[in-house]
């Protein structure tokens, strides 16, 4: 078994090592397996681990790589995908209960790219009921790997979560109001929801088709650059971009909304002035209507998730987790021309932020406004759309829209700041989330596995997710 | 021709848990009164947001296309 501190090592780090052979796809998919063995069982990060193909996918891969087929930096790394993303022969779950389990025929364009790119799937990821925003009792939320008594967020909190505690070495989750973005920033790991459209959604279960979008989460963005080249079948690359002369916006409304804990503005307004040392121009911005997003949002996405997973609400509805099931009765009772009226919106809103991004580079917001909080918020008026606040526009306007790290709170918890690009910008995001990389101090891996860091460091290998220090 | 204000525009006259039943029955749901009087305040709230969308007077804003708004800039 090789060394546990390569569990968070990057992908390029790990392809290099395969590539000059002291390292194998299988040793490395053996670990994910091991870690997964003995952290899962906490974490609650994976629905599905799958053992068997996992090893035969790395096993060709490390022939493949041995004859000189190099499909790229993917091969023979272990990935893992949500669990609402088809996968031929592998139950979908959905996260929620069994009465909703499916046996897809056929593999989603998700699941196809990796495969091509020669990713060794090794799991589907828990989520939040079929992405809507609640835990299905029955199977229960993931924790987050900083802190096991809180969430790591969702949808995609399974995967974050994986990523973050080195069970795999990157993941696809999908964002239809932030589930991307949230979890990457409560569990301290890279997250980009794409430009709407940009990653093919043939065979992942929908919730909006107005707002849904899958994406990558990585340890770095580097590693969510590698993936999303997977995942597009395009280059992408993210060095540093450089900062001096760059113009930054920052949100105002949401660097001072009173939902904003002190520890998140506190963090957010060190990596702005870091940001600003090394260069770049940052103002504050304002968008025309940005308070209406988040209620517009909802208007868009109650019907349309109503009519997608409607079939399931009116046969087993009792075995849906409460909220789940009343969002998607509020779906049926709301007036076409409130969707109609939010539709009109995002594209009124979606002009706001291009005005902007003609005088601005990327815009720049925390990613959520509070650390990891033991549950899940519900996603209603009464909570003020509070976890939707920053990242809810962006879903609205399809901008491509990163969480990257930036620190922590006042609960020690990781903080994510949120960048913003214009439309099919998605590399130069990723190129500015990795410039933020390098002006913060690196991330630790999370507390609960602190062995393997400690591991890690007597081993010599430096900060453990392959970031430069500054 | 005047409009008159569809009474689902004052929410806080006119919404209640059997017009909520009998907008989800419309839609093809049957909801009993008790899980439709559970939905009232998120309802009228949304309607209210909605009523704010207007208030903004969007005009002919088209509602579909290239959701940030100019698809030729980015095509």
């Amino acid at each position: 078994m090789p060394d546990p501190a390569i569990a968070f090592a990057s992908i390029a780090a790990l392809g290099a090592r395969y590539r000059d052979g002291s390292l194998s796809p299988v040793e490395v998919t053996g670990l994910c397996l091991e870690r997964i063995g003995a952290h899962d069982p906490e974490l609650h990060a994976f629905l599905s681990v799958l053992n068997r193909t996992a090893l035969d996918q790395a096993a060709t891969t490390e022939v493949e790589l041995r004859s000189g087929r190099d499909r790229g930096p993917l091969q023979g790394v272990p990935v893992a995908i949500k669990d609402l993303m088809a996968m031929a022969g592998v139950p979908t779950k959905f996260g929620s209960d069994p009465i909703f389990e499916e046996r897809p025929e056929r593999d989603a364009a998700i699941v196809r790219h990796l495969r091509a790119a020669g990713a060794v799937i090794i799991g589907k990821n828990n989520l939040l009921e079929f992405a809507y925003g609640a835990v299905n009792p029955r199977v229960g939320q993931t924790n987050n790997p900083w802190n096991l008594e809180r969430t790591s967020g969702g949808s995609s909190g399974g995967s974050a979560a994986a990523v973050a505690a080195g069970l795999c070495y990157a993941a696809v989750g999908t964002d239809t109001g932030g589930s991307i973005r949230i979890p990457a920033a409560y569990c301290g790991v890279a997250g980009l929801k794409p430009t709407y459209g940009l990653v093919d959604l043939d065979g992942v279960s929908l919730l909006s088709w107005s707002l849904d979008h899958a994406g990558p989460i990585g340890r770095s963005c580097a590693d969510a650059a590698a993936m999303l080249a997977g995942l597009t079948g395009q280059p992408v690359t993210a060095t540093a971009a450089e900062l001096a002369g760059l113009r930054l916006g920052v949100i105002a409304a949401h660097r001072d909304a009173p939902a904003v804990t002190p520890g998140v503005r506190a963090a957010f307004a060190a990596a702005c002035q870091a940001l600003g040392e090394a260069g770049a121009l940052l103002e504050d911005v304002s968008l025309d209507g940005l308070d209406h997003a988040a209620h517009a949002l909802m208007q868009v996405l109650l019907p349309e998730a109503s009519v997608i997973l409607g079939p399931r609400l009116l046969r087993h509805a009792e075995a849906l987790a409460k909220q789940t099931r009343a969002q998607l009765e509020l779906g049926f009772a709301l007036p076409a021309t409130a969707h109609v009226r939010a539709q009109q919106f995002r594209r009124y809103l979606g002009a706001e932020f291009l005005r902007l991004l003609t005088s601005y580079d990327a815009l720049l917001s925390p990613s959520v406004p509070f650390e990891a909080p033991i549950e899940d918020p519900p996603i209603d008026e009464a909570s003020g759309f509070g976890e939707l606040l920053c990242s809810a526009p962006t879903n609205l306007c399809g901008l491509p829209s990163l969480s990257v790290p930036c620190g922590h709170g006042e609960g020690g918890l990781p903080v994510g700041l949120q960048i913003t690009g214009r439309p099919y910008g998605d590399e130069f995001v990723l190129r500015l989330g990795a410039a933020v990389e390098r002006l913060m101090p690196p991330v630790p891996p999370p507390r609960f596995i602190a062995r393997g860091a400690a591991d890690c460091r007597q081993h010599g290998c430096g900060d453990p997710l392959g970031r430069r220090a500054v | 021709m005047v409009l008159a204000m569809c009474p689902i525009n004052c929410p806080e006259a006119q919404l209640d848990a059997a017009m909520i039943c009998r907008l989800a029955r419309l839609a093809g749901l049957e909801l009993a009164p008790a899980r439709a009087a559970l939905l009232l305040a998120d309802l009228v709230a949304l309607i209210e947001a909605d009523r704010r969308l207007a208030a903004l007077d969007l005009g002919d804003c088209a509602a579909t296309g290239d959701p940030w708004g100019r698809s030729s800039a980015y095509a």
